[in-house]
């Protein structure tokens, strides 16, 4: 509400007052670094966020090609370089008599003040210290980072009227204005459905046109933040890290609002009939991410524009996803028609980004049938002498996950025998022939990769032990059946065309309760190898 | 039986349907002496081993040969039976199980009596030695037992003791060493018609493939050790043995003195063999001496009588013995 009472009355101020303006010559600096350095997980999306951003700046902010510095993990000097290179190149279109435009938009970790590119950290002080000093005419800062508020604190900017460029006769808008993607203590999300930060792809679905309230095919800087705001803070909402309130502050001068996007400079875009109604997540397939999101009611019309290229459309319904796919020409606006979009199952969507694919891939429940072959033996050189001798064992291993909580569940069955092994009591020695049945499960958490995973995970065993002594028809066949905990490591590789073969290493240490002639926990240690097939 | 029938029907082996596993069960299990026999062999015996030789109807059967198979018979259906009793009780489960003890029984055996056989373990570091030439053993535990015997229906006070002794079981089959005891005055008083008295010890040695069997017979309960009969058996593990007896009886009846009677017989795994015989005390006022071969089909080839008499007429050369057999090994020697 807040955001929209100021750009409101931004808006009102703009309409009354007359301007006239030179043409702009916009730069952008976009930096995108997943990494954060120690400490930190690395990002997902960061790069792909700010190569998105340089998409639509170029497709219909009117930046020119050279205009746009895109800087992908780089670090902190490599940044204040290129920065410093830009600003030389904005004074020099200023001393040439054009008006400029300067922004500068950040995505990946920070923290403290600091934006963290890497082992590296740039103070975003200095960033915005290099804003305010820049000559030109306008200069936009945009992070999008966890505790990036800390950009727009303290700011000690005025409610001024908003500004335009070079969109109509009122006077020029000058100044600076710093956008952050979330206040000083929260944290900026990133979604794998959308393929990038909640805010980004706001952000840039907003300058796309679906922040086009106006519906004049021009997406103000004042639509298209309180589109991402409200767009942001309501999806984060729901969020396990809570919700995400993107924070503003700005020093401008002169009247008009700052006019970032253009549709009508893009040549293609899909159109958003007036029948249709509900959230619509625009997916480039060439791109493999989502380009862009409408959300719109029922007797509106919206479009938004895109480059050519291949897309897919979904609806997410409750239990469904109602999906088209469309080819954009170079040329023209291609309708979404509600009658031509089809019902599609979840597990089908085909509009998925890499590494969503990925993600789903690997949080696929998928089953594995395994044989292995292990060896036994107890620690205790009493207890093998007496009781249970070391033994190799064979058998099958299935497994089924990632389910409860991200654990496989392991069922081994395995089988094991010697013959004519002596018995040791001391006094007494006998020949013995000695079976073991081994039914188990296991819960394994996997880390790792998809080619190697390192499993680690609790295991219960049942055992059935028979021992018999064929040469001393005295004795009668003896059996027992103990119940065995144990903690089980394993290293696994999936290998193969597809990974659909599977070997693994692994090691268990567990105890057995015997309890018969007297009780005791008696420990004994298993190795082995499994070699089998996942589908 | 369910439960056994359960573990037939699921065909899995995830229940334990057999016996404990359980080292206690098979100590225990072994600490009874069962088994106990005297090999002398016989002509079936040989006959087996593929090693028997034509006898022709002209020679004489080895008369101290049958005697040495008689007494070893009468051991072996006699006394060394009883113990076929443990047989008869250890395929049950036991009924008590505990650390150091086991109890199998009461079993009705008869409409007289209804039986026990108590095993205990002495967990006492010891060395023993039960036979005569016994390589001693040393051990960390022994084992105690005894078959009692009671009237069906009576208290416990009611139990008496026919047998029991100490031993340590060592190796499969029932191989081990012991010592025991037999009260056949006990045994009468479930049995009338046993005609045997007094104590009977016996000591065994089964280990290392070879059977030591001491036996005393009919020993006077109170006062020196004294025995009307006593038997030392040994094989060799292969086939070959000694058994050496003592009889202290009214053989020569001039004279209602008791004479005593002592065999040495002794035989190579083809059952050749030879046995040296003396009498002495009561009507023999010094020694008789007597020495006898016989071949592999157990006909006397050889007779040396220091009394030559009609049932002992010196025969044959001692030659004919064989070069293992040539000397005589007298009971005392």
């Amino acid at each position: 509400m807040k955001v929209r009472t100021i750009f409101g009355v931004v808006l009102a101020l703009s309409a009354a007052a007359p301007a006239s303006a030179a043409p702009v010559r916009r730069f952008a600096l976009l930096l995108g670094n997943n990494r954060g350095g120690p400490e930190t997980e690395p990002l997902r999306y960061a790069e792909a966020d700010a190569k998105k951003v340089q998409a639509v700046l170029r497709e219909l902010g009117g930046y020119q090609g050279q205009d746009v510095v895109l800087l992908a993990g780089a670090p902190a000097d490599e940044a204040l370089t290129a920065l410093t290179a830009l600003e030389a190149r904005v004074a020099a279109a200023k001393a040439a008599g054009a008006r400029t435009s300067l922004l500068i938009y950040y995505s990946g970790h920070a923290k403290v003040g600091d934006l963290l590119m890497g082992p590296s950290r740039l103070d975003m002080g200095l960033v915005r210290e290099h804003l305010k000093r820049s000559a030109a005419d306008i200069k936009i800062g945009i992070i999008d980072a966890c505790e990036s508020g800390a950009l727009t604190r303290a700011k000690g900017g005025r409610r001024g009227p908003s500004f335009l460029y070079d969109t109509d006769d009122r006077e020029a808008t000058q100044g600076l204005i710093l956008i952050s993607s979330s206040s000083e203590n929260e944290s900026s999300q990133e979604s794998d459905e959308l393929g990038g930060s909640f805010f980004t792809h706001y952000l840039t679905s907003g300058l796309r046109g679906d922040a086009d309230d106006s519906g004049d095919s021009r997406v103000t800087l004042g639509e298209v933040y309180e589109y991402t705001y409200h767009k942001t803070v309501a999806v984060t909402a729901s969020t396990r890290s809570g919700v995400q309130h993107p924070t503003y502050s700005y020093d401008l001068a002169g009247q008009g609002d700052i006019v970032l996007t253009d549709l009508s400079k893009g040549q293609a875009g899909l159109l958003f009939g007036p029948e249709l109604e509900g959230r619509y997540l625009v997916f480039d397939l060439g791109r493999e991410q989502v380009a862009a999101e409408i959300s719109k009611a029922a007797g509106e019309a919206r479009s938004i524009a895109l480059p050519a290229g291949e897309y897919a459309v979904k609806k997410r319904m409750q239990d469904h996803l109602r999906m088209v796919r469309l080819s954009l020409g170079e040329h023209g606006a291609v309708p979404v028609l509600e009658s031509r979009m089809e019902r599609v199952a979840f597990e089908d969507d085909y509009a998925k980004g890499p590494i969503l694919r990925a993600e789903l891939e690997r949080r696929r429940r998928r089953l594995s049938l395994e044989a292995q072959v292990v060896y036994q033996g107890f620690l205790s050189g009493a207890a093998r002498r007496e009781l249970f001798p070391a033994l190799p064992l064979f058998g099958a291993t299935g497994r089924i996950g990632p389910m409860l909580g991200g654990a496989y569940l392991s069922l081994d069955l395995l089988f094991g025998s010697r013959r004519g092994l002596v018995l040791d009591l001391g006094a007494l020695a006998l020949s013995q022939d000695f079976f073991e049945t081994q039914v188990a499960g296991s819960l394994m958490w996997r880390f790792g990769g998809s080619i190697v995973q390192f499993g680690v995970g609790p295991r219960l065993a049942a055992l059935y032990m028979r021992r018999s002594f064929p040469f001393d028809p005295d004795l009668k066949t003896q059996d027992m059946l103990g119940l065995s905990p144990a903690g089980a490591t394993e290293l696994m590789f999936f290998v193969g065309p597809g990974g659909h073969v599977v070997l693994s290493a692994f090691g268990r240490a567990g105890l057995l309760l015997y309890s018969v002639d007297d009780n005791r926990a008696l420990a004994y240690a298993e190795g082995g190898l499994t070699v089998g097939y996942r589908p | 039986m369910k439960w056994k029938l359960a573990c037939v029907a699921l065909a899995v082996p995830l229940a334990a349907c057999n016996a404990p596993f359980s080292n206690d069960e098979i100590l225990f299990l072994k600490a009874a002496p069962r088994g106990l026999r005297i090999e002398v062999p016989d002509e079936q015996g040989v006959q087996h081993q593929g090693l028997r030789v034509a006898q022709s109807d002209e020679r004489t059967p080895a008369r101290f040969y049958q005697d040495t198979l008689r007494s070893a018979q009468e051991a072996n259906d006699g006394i060394l039976s009883l113990l076929d009793m443990v047989d008869a009780l250890v395929v049950l489960e036991p009924s008590v199980r505990e650390d150091d003890k086991r109890v199998w029984g009461p079993l009705p055996a008869s409409e007289a009596a209804e039986l026990a056989l108590v095993v205990t373990r002495v967990r006492t570091a010891t060395v023993v030695q039960f036979t005569s030439t016994s390589t001693p053993a040393e051990a960390d535990q022994y084992f105690e037992f005894y078959m009692a015997a009671r009237p069906p229906g009576t208290g416990d006070d009611a139990w008496v003791v026919l047998f029991g002794g100490t031993s340590l079981p060592q190796t499969s089959n029932r191989q081990g060493t012991g010592v025991l005891a037999v009260d056949f005055d006990n045994f009468r008083r479930f049995d009338p018609t046993i005609d045997a008295a007094g104590l009977v010890y016996v000591a065994y040695d089964t280990r290392f493939e070879q059977t030591a069997i001491d036996l005393a017979i009919d020993v006077v309960r109170q006062g020196p050790f004294m025995a009307k009969a006593a038997w030392a058996y040994r094989d060799d593990g292969e086939g070959g043995g000694r058994f050496v007896y003592y009889l202290i009886e009214d053989l020569v009846p001039t004279t209602p003195a008791e004479e005593i009677l002592g065999i040495a017989a002794r035989w190579l795994p083809t059952g050749r063999g030879r046995a040296d015989v003396v009498v002495t005390e009561g009507d023999v006022p010094t020694f008789y001496l007597a020495s006898e071969c016989w071949n592999d089909a157990f006909e006397r080839v050889y007779l040396a009588s220091s009394i030559p008499t009609p049932d002992f007429t010196p025969s044959g050369e001692v030659s004919a013995c064989g070069p293992d057999l040539l000397s005589p090994q007298f009971p005392d020697d």
